[in-house]
């Protein structure tokens, strides 16, 4: 054991080791920062996703039905966004939600009408039908 | 409101009218959104997205 101790106290002193030292410290280093960039990269290309949404959820509020579906089109091809995780899927859940109710609700509302087929007919963009 | 001979609602919900394409789009979202997190979604809005119906 004396032995080892006094190999190592020798070691310790030498360039060599001084080296090694600067080595590990400098992978260390490096292992940080590339772990920073990648929180960094990950962070930028959530924010970008969630302006993204934004962009989109303003459209599905607008007044334009032809905008409403620009909207709607862009969220799902967010919803399937490597970035969108369960919260996200939550959030276009929300903004999906009035609108399929809507539709819901006038397709009973033509069941109830004979008169009236919603779930079929053609609409022109502005909403008027053809 | 009548319309063409025919009575045309407006959604109590949302105020307006929805049109065909427009849920079609929404149910493709909500679809997908359901299956990112594991979410079993309604037949009705699965139909509608297919478009099959």
């Amino acid at each position: 054991m004396r032995a080892v101790l006094e190999w190592l106290d020798g070691w310790v002193r030498t360039p060599g080791f001084a080296g090694t030292a600067a080595v590990v410290a400098a992978l260390i280093a490096l292992r940080g920062v590339r772990v920073n960039v990648d929180t960094q990269r990950e962070a930028t290309r959530k924010e970008q996703w969630w302006e993204r949404a934004r962009w989109a959820l303003d459209l599905t509020l607008s007044e334009s039905t032809q905008d409403r579906e620009v909207g709607f089109a862009v969220l799902d091809a967010l919803a399937d966004s490597e970035w969108a995780k369960e919260h996200e899927s939550d959030v276009i859940e929300a903004a999906t939600e009035p609108t399929l109710a809507a539709y819901q609700e006038q397709l009973e509302d033509a069941g109830a009408d004979d008169g009236a087929q919603w779930g079929s007919e053609e609409v022109e963009p502005d909403g008027e039908e053809r | 409101m009548a319309k063409n001979g025919r009575t045309v609602s407006r959604s109590a919900t949302t105020g307006r009218f929805v049109s065909k394409r427009e849920a079609t789009y929404a149910a493709r979202a909500r679809v997908t959104a359901d299956e990112k997190r594991g979410k079993t979604t309604p037949a009705w809005i699965k139909t509608l997205a297919t478009g099959t119906k």
